[in-house]
């Protein structure tokens, strides 16, 4: 049975205002939380594991930034507030992932091809 | 069709009302549709800050089982109605990109909306046009 299951972002919406993502090559990181384990062997051979938790969000986004609409100030006024925000990712086979997140790292545009590479986190990111 | 909540008379004059409060007018066959949905009590107009609620006809399951069961539709901003109609003169997408953009709902949860509740909420966008 045919379904799109990769391709671009259509639509990416951060506290009301919605931001053009990049096309083509973009290979978003979308993390729906929960936990992450590293596993390492026992003198007996038993598996030790050891589990922590992981915050839900997305990496490696390429905001395409319009600097007359002044979207780098406005991520970064967010990242300046350090509050989660609502923010909705939709994807190209129409599913949508939705949560409050907060912008992490440094917030930068590349003159170059324009882009912001944005990564945020918060408690959840879960299809809707 | 079940017994109407509002009486067509009122209806009419409610959403008279809004025209004159927008400062619009409507063609008749749009304004019939936001009639009806006056008359089941599915829409009404929060005069302060000019919002509109529309309850949908066909409440939507999200998939964390949240339902979605109105849309909230203010007026566009002119640098919404600007991205609406950047680089296509589809009117599909206009129409998709402006919804989206005036009820804060992502694009893939209006793909998920029946019509009957796309077409009225799209009529609503018009008065603030």
């Amino acid at each position: 049975m045919g379904a799109v299951r990769a391709g671009d972002i259509r639509q990416l919406v951060i506290k009301g205002r919605e931001f053009d993502v990049r096309g083509g090559d973009a290979n978003v990181n979308v993390d729906t939380g929960g936990f992450n384990n590293e596993a390492s062997p026992n003198g007996n051979g038993e598996t030790h594991i050891t589990q922590r938790r992981k915050l839900a969000g997305f990496s490696d986004c390429p905001i395409s930034i319009d600097d007359v609409r002044g979207d780098l100030e406005f991520v970064q006024d967010i990242s300046d507030a350090g509050v989660v925000e609502p923010v909705t990712m939709t994807l190209t086979s129409g599913v949508v992932y939705a949560g409050a997140l907060v912008p992490i790292g440094e917030i930068m545009k590349a003159t170059g091809d324009g882009t912001l590479a944005l990564e945020m986190r918060g408690k959840r990111f879960e299809q809707i | 069709m079940s017994e109407p909540k509002i009486a067509r008379e009122v209806a009419e004059q409610e959403v008279k009302d809004w025209c004159d409060q927008l400062e619009c007018i409507l063609d008749d066959g749009i304004g019939d549709r936001l009639i009806l949905a006056v008359m089941a009590g599915r829409l009404s107009l929060d005069s302060d800050s000019e919002v509109f609620t529309l309850k949908l006809r066909s409440p939507l399951t999200l998939e964390n089982g949240e339902v979605l069961s109105d849309l909230k539709i203010a007026g566009p901003t002119f640098s919404q109605q600007q991205k609406a109609t950047k680089g296509t003169e589809d009117m599909n997408v206009i129409s998709a990109r402006m919804l989206s953009a005036v009820t804060g709902q992502p694009s893939g949860i209006l793909d998920r909306l029946q019509m009957k509740d796309i077409n009225t909420a799209v009529t609503l966008v018009g008065f603030f046009g």
